[in-house]
């Protein structure tokens, strides 16, 4: 029987690799007892959805800009390299 | 290798100078949140506008401009993770990899029960319609290690797969995983501590 600490495991690990039939079963089990880690397991998914959001959010953050010292800089490295 | 035959001239990229303009703030956000350092993120996007130079003549034009500078940026953080992960200091990779096997954690009891058991979220899809609950994330995000950050970048954002990881930091899968697990298990608390808890729930509503 697993306990909640390996359930974990298991569960990060299952968005990484496929886990073996006997690794999925223990983990159905376990997560059919346990409130805690079925909800760990729901959250987990939804941090694992995030990502894709994140990125698109972030590269059109408007807030965030290359700073004018900077493209300075660079636009001057590019000169150079021609 | 043969040399690529010579790009049709409507698929040549377009000329240099016009890429800091047009790309310059797009890939300096896609540098910033993966390695969340200012100068470092200027400084890819520099090496990235270099390499792009000295390469120019292989933009085939199958994909966009910016697709192409990006998978070049997207190299040069994949350097920069492999350089800094052998630099960090020995404090934290002892911290990280111990053995390189899941150890004992704050997250569990000496009998493997949760030491909290995690909070309840209610409906988190909610959250992400607030623009606060993003910074909160990169908040987090900033609070891993990192190790643990640099190998959720390449797992979730970078999309690599546990082979290309290993592969490319030259670790081994076991160390990967609990890199891995180790960065999910924070960002999961951090989150419920700084916005599922009560204040961030009453934030939301």
């Amino acid at each position: 029987m697993l306990n909640c600490r390996q359930t974990s495991q298991l569960l990060s690990g299952s968005l990484d690799r496929s886990l073996t039939l006997r690794e999925r079963l223990a983990l159905r089990i376990h997560l059919l007892l346990c409130d805690a880690c079925a909800r760990f397991a729901r959250q987990l998914r939804f941090l694992h959805r995030l990502a894709a959001e994140l990125e698109a959010r972030s590269v059109a953050d408007e807030r965030v800009k290359l700073g004018a010292g900077a493209r300075e800089r660079i636009r001057r490295a590019l000169a150079g390299e021609k | 290798m043969p040399p690529p035959s010579p790009p049709a001239e409507e698929r040549r990229a377009t000329d240099p100078e016009t890429w800091l303009g047009a790309y310059g703030d797009y890939l300096y956000r896609y540098a910033l949140l993966r390695v969340r350092d200012e100068a470092a993120a200027e400084d890819l996007v520099q090496e990235t506008l270099l390499a792009a130079l000295k390469g120019r003549r292989q933009f085939d034009g199958q994909s966009s401009e910016r697709t192409w500078l990006t998978g070049i940026l997207k190299h040069k953080i994949l350097d920069r993770f492999r350089r800094q992960y052998r630099e960090v200091s020995l404090d934290e990779a002892g911290v990280d990899c111990e053995g390189e096997e899941f150890g004992m954690d704050e997250f569990f009891a000496a009998d493997g029960h949760w030491a909290v058991k995690p909070g309840d979220w209610a409906d988190p899809a909610k959250a992400t319609e607030n623009a606060h609950f993003w910074d909160a994330l990169i908040r987090c995000l900033e609070r891993l290690s990192p190790r643990q950050r640099q190998l959720f970048v390449l797992r979730e954002l970078h999309g690599s797969d546990n082979e290309e990881i290993c592969k490319d930091m030259e670790i081994t899968a076991t160390n990967a995983g609990v890199l891995l697990y180790r960065a999910r298990m924070s960002l999961r608390q951090c989150l419920e501590h700084h916005w599922f808890g009560r204040v961030g729930a009453a934030e939301i509503r």
